[in-house]
C-alpha cells in the first residue's frame, strides 16, 4: 500500500493549469486549460509526453483569471457512458467582466468549437461554480454567480447563447451543490440561509423555486455542506449539529467533497491555536482525522466515485507539497511521496484516477512550470474497509516441523514457509524462507484448523492443503471476511473466531459467518486507530478479545464470550480490564495477562471492587401488573455484606431504585411500583468486592 | 356444525401461567435490541458479569499480579513451567513455580514477539531478529546455524601413505546436554596435492554462533569438487548393498543413522565395500570446538562416513 511516481512530465514555463479532465476515451490523456503568451489555451496531453495545444481560447492580456469554475464531462448518455464529445465549460474573468465560455471539443479531430459570446455580465465579484445536468438529451451546464453578498444568479447555458434562469437575493452565496437528482444546494453563510432548486428530469428547463431553508441557521463559519435526506447537513463551527467529535480549537475549514454516503465527507479543517490544516473524513457522523498537519493545505481527492472505496488522497504543504494516500477508515495515512521539490508557489490543481494509477496535475513555479506526475497506488480497488494493521511483526506457526510465518514488515502479502523437519535449520537470515504471494493482500492471519493452515486477509481465506510442498494445495474458501489482526484470532474447536467492525465471526474451515453481533454494549466504542493493539484469547471455554476503547491507547476493555453451551448458546458480557497481550494455558487452566505497567498477573482472583451492571429483558406484563397481579420481584441472591440496587423500568422509564442487602444466599422480595405499565424490566448495579451471585430464576409474583 | 372458536378472548380466559421468571445468565443477546423480544435470561446489557457458576451469575473479579517491575508487556508465550514475556526489547523468561525471572535477550526491537516451542526450544521473532532459546539454560544463539563461510586450508605434513588429489571441508556441530545435535552445510572447499604425505588441517578455532560446538572434518579423495549431489548418487546406487548389508535399514533411516551418529562405523563401512563406486566426502574426524589444528593420515579405514547432504533451502514450490 504505497505511491510511488511512475514519472513526471514538466512543462518548462508552464503557468498554473486549470480544470484537468482525462479523456473518457483515453485515461492516459487529460485535457487541461493553461495560459501560453497571455492566452489561454487548451492543451491534449498524453502520458507520457506528447502536449498538444488544441486550441486559443482567447486573449485575456492583462487579466487575471479568476476562475476557470469546472470541467465537465458530458453524462447525457446512459449507465455512466462519457459521450464521445468532451464539453468544457469556462468561466474567465477578464478585468471586471466575467465572461462564461461554453466549449465543445470533439475528441475525435481535437476541433474545438467556442460558443460565442458565451454569457458575459459585468459587476460580478464572487464566486462561480457550474453543475451540469444529469441523464437529460441537452447537455447544460448551469453556472452560479454570486456577486456581492446580496445577489445572485443561476444560468443555464447549452450550446447556445445560455440564458439567465433566476435570480435571488441571498446574503453572500458561498456554496452550491447538485445531487444526481438534479437537485441543486446553495447555502449562504453570513444571511444563516439556505436553498435548494429542483430541475425537472431532462434538466431542462429549470423547473425549480429557490427556496429558503426553513428553520435551521448556519453559523458564518460554515464550510461546507452536503445533502442528505430532505435537508442540508454541514460542518461548520460552533454549532450544535456538528458531528460528533469536533474540537472547538478547529473552528473552520475549507475545500470538501461529499464522500460516498450521505453522511461521508472528507474536508480540511485548521486549527485556530497552531494555524494548522488537517484533513479530515467524516464517517457517519464521527469525525476522524486522517492526515498529518500542515501550515497550507490545497487540495482533497477521493478514488474514483464508487461510495465502497474508502480511499482518499490529498496534498498538503507549501515549500515541498505531498500527496498523501489515506485510508478513509479506519484513518490511516498509509503513504505519503513528494510531488515536487522545487520551486515556490506550488499548487496541485486536480487528480484523476484511472485503473490503478494517479495523475496529479499541478504548478511547480517558475522554476518547475506546469507538472504532470503519473503515481501508481497497488490499492486503487473498490473494497471493504481496510483498517490498518501496521505492527503486528511476523506472526509465527509451527505445523508439521515446518515454520510459516505472514507479516514481516513489508512482506505482508506473502506467506513464508521454511525447510521441514527441523526449525533449527532455518538458515540464519530470512532470506532461507520460501514465499507465496496470495493475490495482493495483505495477510492478516495464520493459524493450523482442521489439520489444514489457513491464511486470512481481510477478504476470506485461503487453505492450504497438504503435508509439504510437494503435494500442497491452495484453496479459496468460501469466506468473504477475515481477521482485522493475527491476534484477535483465535482457533476453537467451533472454528476460528475473530472479530470485525460488526461483531464476532466464525469460520468453520469453509465458510464464516458473522454469529455474535456487535450491539448497543458491545464492541460499541472500539478505538479503531489503536486496534492493532488488540488481541484475543481461548481459554478453554470462553473467547476473550481485549481491545481498546473510547480514545484509550492501550486495551482497557475485554469482551467475554462463554461457549459452553456451543456457537448457538454464545453467552457475553464486557468488563473493565486493562491488558496489553496474554496467553491461555489450557493444561492449568490459567489465564496470564500483561499490562502497560509492567505488570505480569493472573486472570481475576483478586477481591477489589467492580461495578456490575446488568439489564434485563421487558416482560410484558398485559395489564397484570396494573390488577395487582405483580406487585413484587422475588429475588435470589447472595450479596455477602454487598447492597444491590435494583432499578424498575417499567414502559421504558426508569422508576426509583430500590436496595437490598444480605449476607448469605437469601430469598426474598421486593415491592414493585405501583401502575398502569405494559412492560417491565430491570437493570441492576452494584460496585462491590464481595462474591456476589445472581441465582436462577427470579419471579414476578 | 360449525367450528367454535376456542381461543381466548380475554387475558382471564387464557390458561394461567406461572410468574414470570427473571433469568440472568445467557448473557447479551446482541442479534436482538428489541428488548421484549429478548428471550428469558438473555441480558440487553451486561458490565463485568462471571459466567463461571452454571445456573448463577457473579461479578468479575481484578487480577492478580504475580511478577512486576517490568515495561509494557507486548508478548506472552509459555511452554511446561515456562513462561516467556516480551517487554520492551527484552525477552524475560518466569519459572512458573518459582516465579524466578531471567532476562534471556535484550536486543529485540520492541514490537510484539511472536513465538512458539520445538523440543527443548523457545523460537522466537519480533519479524527482524530470530532468537532461539535453549529452555533448560536460557542459552539464547540464532534459529539456525549459518554455514561456514570459509575453506580449511591444509599443508602437506610428515611422511604418510596417501597420494593424490584430495579436497578438504569442515561443518558447524551443534550439540545440547539433552543430546539434540545439528550440523551444518559444508564450508566451501580446499584442494590439496599429496604425495604420500600426512595432510595438516587449519581451520576456524572460534564459531560464529554459541550454538556451535564442535566442527567435523570432512576429506573427499576424487580430484574433483565434490558435491553432495554425487554422494547422493553413490548412496543411492549403494542402497541395495545396504540394504543387504544392515538387515531392515531402509535408506532414510541410514542415511540419518550416519549424518546422526559417530558410531555406526559397521554400518557406514559397507558403503566402501567397493571404493571405485563410493565418491563424495567422508569424515575423518570430530573437533571440539577451539582447537585449529588437526594433522590427518589419511587412510582407507578414515573413509567411513559421509557428508550431510544439502538441505535444499531455497527450493520453490508456488514461485516466488
Amino acid at each position: 500500500m504505497s505511491l510511488s511516481i511512475v514519472g513526471r512530465y514538466n512543462i518548462a514555463g508552464g503557468a498554473r493549469p486549470y480544470g484537468p479532465v482525462q479523456d473518457p476515451n483515453d485515461l492516459d490523456s487529460m485535457y487541461f486549460i493553461m495560459s501560453y503568451g497571455g492566452d489561454y489555451w487548451l492543451y491534449k496531453f498524453t502520458w507520457p509526453s506528447t502536449l498538444v495545444q488544441v486550441v486559443n481560447l482567447g486573449a485575456y492580456i492583462n487579466s487575471h483569471t479568476f476562475n476557470v469554475a469546472a470541467i465537465a464531462n458530458d453524462y447525457s448518455t446512459v449507465l455512466g457512458e462519457l459521450s464521445a464529445d468532451l464539453h468544457y465549460c469556462i468561466a474567465i474573468k477578464k478585468a471586471s467582466t466575467t465572461e462564461i465560455k461554453m466549449v465543445d471539443v470533439n475528441l475525435s479531430d481535437n476541433s474545438v468549437t467556442v460558443y460565442a459570446p458565451g454569457y458575459t455580465s459585468s459587476g460580478f465579484s464572487g464566486r462561480t461554480y457550474v453543475g451540469y445536468t444529469v441523464g437529460g438529451t441537452y447537455f447544460y451546464t448551469y453556472f452560479f454567480v454570486a456577486g456581492g453578498y446580496y445577489y445572485w444568479e443561476m444560468k443555464r447555458l447549452g450550446l447556445d447563447s445560455g440564458s439567465s434562469l433566476t435570480a435571488n437575493n441571498l446574503f453572500g452565496l458561498r456554496s452550491v451543490y447538485w445531487t444526481d437528482d438534479n437537485e441543486f444546494f446553495g447555502y449562504a453563510g453570513e444571511s444563516w440561509r439556505s436553498m435548494s432548486l429542483l430541475l425537472e428530469a431532462s434538466g431542462n428547463p429549470l423547473n425549480g423555486t429557490p427556496m429558503i431553508a426553513p428553520g435551521e441557521a448556519w453559523g458564518k463559519y460554515s464550510v461546507t455542506m452536503w445533502p442528505y435526506s430532505d435537508h442540508l447537513d454541514g460542518v461548520y463551527g460552533d454549532y450544535p449539529q456538528i458531528p460528533k467529535g469536533w474540537d472547538d480549537n478547529w473552528q473552520y475549514g475549507f475545500g470538501s467533497g461529499g464522500y460516498g454516503g450521505l453522511r461521508d465527507l472528507l474536508f480540511y479543517r485548521k486549527n485556530v491555536v497552531t494555524l494548522q490544516y488537517q484533513a479530515i473524513a467524516v464517517i457517519e457522523d464521527e469525525v476522524v482525522a486522517v492526515g498529518a498537519a500542515s501550515t497550507q493545505a490545497f487540495d482533497i481527492w477521493q478514488t474514483g466515485d464508487d461510495a465502497s472505496l474508502r480511499r482518499m488522497f490529498f496534498s498538503f504543504g507549501s515549500t515541498e507539497p505531498k500527496v498523501y494516500s489515506s485510508l478513509v477508515w479506519p484513518p490511516a495515512v498509509d503513504s505519503s511521496i513528494a510531488v515536487d521539490t522545487g520551486g515556490v508557489n506550488h499548487h496541485i490543481t486536480s487528480l484523476h484516477t484511472a485503473d490503478e494509477y494517479v495523475y496529479v496535475v499541478h504548478f511547480g513555479g517558475t522554476d518547475q512550470g506546469t507538472c504532470i506526475t503519473k503515481l501508481m497506488e497497488s490499492e486503487l480497488v473498490a473494497g471493504e474497509a481496510e483498517p490498518s494493521i501496521g505492527g503486528i511483526g511476523a506472526r509465527l506457526l509451527f505445523k508439521d516441523k515446518r515454520v510459516f510465518f505472514i507479516g514481516v514488515p513489508n512482506y505482508g502479502k506473502y506467506l513464508w514457509w521454511g525447510q521441514p523437519l527441523e526449525p533449527q535449520a532455518l538458515d540464519v537470515g530470512w532470506d532461507g524462507f520460501n514465499t507465496t504471494v496470495f493475490d495482493d493482500e495483505d495477510n492478516t492471519s495464520l493459524n493450523a484448523l482442521d489439520d489444514n493452515i489457513y491464511i486470512g486477509s481481510q477478504k476470506g481465506f485461503i487453505r492450504l492443503r497438504g503435508k509439504s510442498p510437494d503435494s500442497w494445495v491452495l484453496d479459496q474458501t468460501l469466506a468473504t471476511t477475515g481477521p482485522l489482526s493475527d491476534k484477535t484470532s483465535s482457533v476453537t474447536p467451533f472454528g476460528l473466531i475473530y472479530p470485525r467492525e460488526n461483531g464476532l465471526w466464525l469460520f468453520n474451515g469453509f465458510t464464516s459467518v458473522l454469529f455474535f453481533e456487535k450491539g448497543k454494549n458491545l464492541l460499541s466504542n472500539v478505538n479503531w486507530d489503536e486496534y492493532a493493539r488488540a488481541f484475543s484469547l481461548w481459554d478453554g471455554r470462553y473467547y476473550r478479545l481485549y481491545y481498546p476503547s473510547g480514545t484509550a491507547v492501550e486495551n482497557d476493555r475485554e469482551l467475554v464470550v462463554d461457549l459452553i453451551g456451543g456457537i448457538e448458546n454464545a453467552r457475553g458480557t464486557e468488563g473493565d480490564r486493562a491488558a496489553t497481550f496474554g496467553f491461555a494455558d489450557l493444561t492449568t487452566n490459567t489465564v496470564y495477562l500483561g499490562d502497560a505497567s509492567g505488570n505480569l498477573m493472573t486472570l481475576g482472583g483478586t477481591a477489589a471492587a467492580r461495578t456490575f451492571s446488568l439489564t434485563t429483558k421487558e416482560y410484558p406484563t398485559n395489564g397484570l401488573l396494573a390488577a395487582g397481579s405483580f406487585s413484587a420481584l422475588h429475588y435470589d441472591i447472595d450479596l455477602a455484606g454487598a447492597t444491590l440496587s435494583i432499578i424498575p423500568i417499567c414502559d421504558g422509564v426508569e422508576k426509583a431504585a430500590k436496595t437490598i442487602t444480605n449476607t448469605t444466599r437469601t430469598r426474598s422480595k421486593v415491592s414493585l411500583p405501583d401502575g398502569n405499565y405494559y412492560r417491565v424490566g430491570f437493570r441492576f448495579e452494584i460496585t462491590t468486592a464481595a462474591a456476589v451471585k445472581f441465582y436462577d430464576p427470579w419471579y414476578l409474583v | 356444525m360449525a367450528i367454535q372458536d376456542q381461543r381466548p378472548k380475554t387475558p382471564a380466559q387464557r390458561k394461567p401461567q406461572g410468574p414470570p421468571e427473571i433469568n440472568f445468565t445467557k448473557g447479551i443477546n446482541t442479534f436482538q435490541t428489541n428488548r421484549l423480544l429478548l428471550d428469558p435470561g438473555e441480558a440487553a446489557t451486561l458490565l463485568n458479569a462471571d459466567f463461571d457458576q452454571i445456573g448463577a451469575l457473579g461479578i468479575t473479579q481484578a487480577n492478580t499480579v504475580i511478577a512486576s517491575g517490568m515495561g509494557r508487556i507486548h508478548s506472552m508465550f509459555k511452554t511446561g513451567d515456562h513462561l516467556f514475556v516480551g517487554e520492551g526489547t527484552n525477552l524475560v523468561h518466569f519459572d512458573v513455580a518459582t516465579m524466578v525471572k531471567t532476562v534471556v535477550y535484550s536486543a529485540f526491537n520492541g514490537d510484539d514477539i511472536s513465538m512458539f516451542a520445538y523440543e527443548n526450544f523457545l523460537y522466537a521473532t519480533e519479524g527482524v531478529t530470530k532468537k532461539k532459546v535453549y529452555i533448560p539454560t536460557l542459552a539464547v544463539t540464532e534459529w539456525g546455524i549459518e554455514n561456514p563461510q570459509t575453506a580449511p586450508a591444509g599443508a602437506l605434513g610428515a611422511t604418510g601413505l596417501p597420494s593424490g588429489t584430495y579436497s578438504l571441508y569442515y561443518t558447524y556441530v551443534a550439540k545440547y546436554p539433552d543430546g539434540t545435535e545439528y550440523e551444518t552445510d559444508l564450508s566451501p572447499v580446499y584442494p590439496l596435492i599429496v604425495d604420500h604425505t600426512k595432510i595438516l588441517w587449519t581451520y576456524p578455532a572460534t564459531a560464529p554462533d554459541a550454538q556451535i560446538t564442535h566442527l567435523r572434518l570432512y576429506r573427499d579423495k576424487s580430484g574433483v569438487t565434490a558435491t553432495l549431489a554425487q554422494a547422493r548418487t553413490a548412496i543411492e546406487a549403494k542402497q541395495t548393498a545396504l540394504e543387504q548389508a544392515a538387515g531392515s535399514l531402509k535408506f532414510g533411516n541410514l542415511f540419518q543413522t550416519i549424518i546422526r551418529s559417530q558410531t555406526n562405523k559397521a554400518v557406514a563401512q559397507n558403503m566402501v565395500a567397493d571404493p571405485d563406486v563410493i565418491v563424495g566426502p567422508f569424515l575423518v574426524d570430530e573437533i571440539d570446538l577451539g582447537t585449529a589444528e588437526y594433522t590427518d593420515n589419511v587412510s582407507d579405514e578414515d573413509l567411513v562416513q559421509a557428508a550431510p547432504f544439502s538441505r535444499e533451502r531455497y527450493r520453490p514450490i508456488f514461485g516466488a
